[in-house]
């Protein structure tokens, strides 16, 4: 870019410092890791629903028509059905399901035996009712199961809300939510039987016209909530007070306050600072900055090589990354060259082997006194 | 001083999938981008996060780079897009009433050298630029302080000739305006 007339040339550039720039990359390599990890599992479940989905297609029992007075019989095989007006019924094998009536007011299945399963079409004009003996199941627009064995009626709710009706009594059940009717009570159950039970009419169908007590399923999300500890359910036992803590200052706490210390001038404090950072949090991201820190103003503000090689030393020892094993390396032969030339040629053979085309290797090619 | 050779063997080593040849360019090019950066937006406040922002975006996509020469100039398209996307995002929570026209904090940024009228000058454009349309914002800033010519903002924007030339002709208009309120 050629500026024509610029006021570039009078707005100054914020120092980074070279500390500030490793913890910047740090935080971009974080985030373009996290990318790609998101990217690589968008995929996976994108691939995944796409395979499911064309198995679903492949597996799918072709739809057979269903029309009204017909009877289907499932053998070994299950049988999927579709009525014109868009439900579908699902007939298991050994199930026998007949479709009584069907118009623009009323569709009537009468489940002779075994299992089917019912996903409705929404259309509140009309009804739909399912009825297995002298039980009645009406819904609206949901998907739910009956299934018959002789007298024993079983139905289950997996989306929306149906009324099932035996006689007088009428129960509604949500998705997730199971009834069952058995023809042959214990005779114990009989006195745990609620009022609307026991006043029920007796079925025509049954030797012991009982109705248990309806079995009602919760929906899984809800059964598997595991059980409060006592404490927070309002059991005898208290829960313990809270320890009582003060914050902890964190590595990035000590490094903040070690970079501030050094911007206002105060390199001492500041030198403290990084080195408590270094040998606190070893293991930190900021500790090898932290002691990269302290060499520098080690050897460029307290003219110490001495305690700058420590410095250099013990970031060799934090760091992983390469930038900053380079930039320690040739720092360390500029500390060395102050006072030992052996470890400086030392330290000065290992960055040109390490970083042959490095950014530095003019400066530490040069550094050691012959 | 960097050679740009070297530069552009790190670009095809990251390319490539080098983690290494990654971290030598953040650290090669950050520092600059967050200078220029800063001198765009004028306030060091947001540079910092678009900075990081444009680095991410930059090498998630790293594959789609067609010259590796051109990478800074790659990086200064990305990091006006990542501008763009702040200043509507600014604008749009004012007109919600969820932010207010934040102050600009020009003294440290100004050098000591500067003439007063500069100093107006650059007061002028940065109070401007969180109030106009971002496009037009990136057009002025671009124009007035960076010094660009109309075909490098168009160049850089992805936008016609005629657009920028639109643009600034309306943030040119507001921003003389102001000199005459002032």
């Amino acid at each position: 870019m050629s500026p024509q007339h610029s006021l570039s040339e009078f707005v100054k550039a914020p120092q980074v410092s070279t500390a500030a720039l490793h913890l910047e990359w740090h935080e971009v390599r974080r985030r373009v890791r996290r990318h790609r990890q998101v990217r690589v599992a968008g995929t996976v479940v994108a691939a995944l629903v796409v395979a499911g989905v064309v198995a679903g297609l492949a597996l799918r029992t072709p739809r057979e028509p269903f029309a009204a007075g017909e009877l289907a019989v499932a053998q070994e095989t299950s049988r999927t059905l579709g009525l014109a007006e868009g439900s579908e019924v699902v007939v298991s094998p050994g199930g026998s399901l007949e479709l009584a009536k069907a118009d623009d007011t009323e569709v009537v299945f009468l489940l002779q035996r075994g299992r089917a399963s019912f996903d409705v079409q929404k259309k509140p004009s009309r009804r739909f009712v399912v009825k297995a003996d002298a039980v009645e199941v009406r819904v609206v627009g949901t998907k739910f199961t009956v299934q018959r064995e002789g007298p024993q009626v079983e139905v289950s709710v997996q989306r929306g809300i149906v009324e099932v009706r035996e006689g007088e009594v009428v129960k509604r059940l949500v998705a997730g939510e199971h009834w069952t009717r058995v023809a042959a009570p214990e005779p114990e159950e009989r006195g745990e039987a609620d009022e609307e039970d026991l006043s029920e009419p007796p079925s025509p169908t049954r030797s012991t016209p009982v109705r248990h007590k309806r079995n009602l399923r919760t929906s899984p999300n809800t059964a598997q909530t595991p059980a409060a500890p006592a404490a927070t359910t309002g059991g005898t036992e208290p829960l313990p007070p809270l320890p009582t803590t003060t914050a902890l200052p964190t590595p990035a706490d000590h490094f903040a306050a070690a970079m501030s210390a050094r911007a206002a001038g105060r390199d001492k404090e500041a030198i403290l600072g990084f080195q408590q950072v270094c040998e606190r949090w070893p293991s930190s991201a900021y500790a090898p900055m932290s002691a990269f820190e302290w060499g520098r103003l080690a050897l460029d503000t307290e003219d110490d090589p001495r305690q700058a090689a420590r410095a250099f030393e013990r970031t060799l020892e934090l760091a992983t990354s390469a930038s900053l094993i380079e930039d320690a390396l040739a720092r360390l032969t500029e500390a060395y060259a102050r006072y030992d030339a052996g470890s400086c040629r030392r330290v000065q053979a290992e960055y040109l082997r390490r970083f042959p085309a490095g950014s530095h290797v003019r400066g530490v090619t040069k550094a050691c006194p012959p | 001083v960097e050679s740009p050779n070297a530069e552009t063997t790190l670009v095809r080593a990251a390319i490539q999938g080098d983690a290494e040849a990654l971290e030598q360019l953040f650290l090669r090019c950050a520092a600059d981008l967050t200078a220029w950066v800063s001198r765009v937006v004028l306030g060091s406040a947001d540079a910092q996060d678009i900075v990081q922002d444009t680095f991410v975006a930059a090498f998630t996509r790293l594959k789609t780079l067609r010259q590796p020469e051109a990478f800074r100039g790659w990086l200064r398209t990305i990091a006006l897009t990542q501008v763009r996307r702040r200043f509507r995002k600014q604008r749009l929570l004012r007109r919600l009433g969820f932010a207010d026209v934040e102050p600009v904090e020009l003294e440290s940024m100004v050098s000591e050298d500067a003439p007063p009228e500069v100093v107006t000058e650059l007061r002028q454009v940065a109070g401007l630029l969180r109030k106009l349309p971002a496009d037009e914002a990136l057009a002025l800033v671009l124009r007035r302080v960076e010094g660009y010519r109309l075909e490098e903002i168009a160049e850089q924007l992805g936008l016609s000739l005629a657009t920028v030339k639109r643009r600034l002709a309306a943030a040119e208009q507001r921003f003389q305006a102001l000199q005459e309120v002032q």
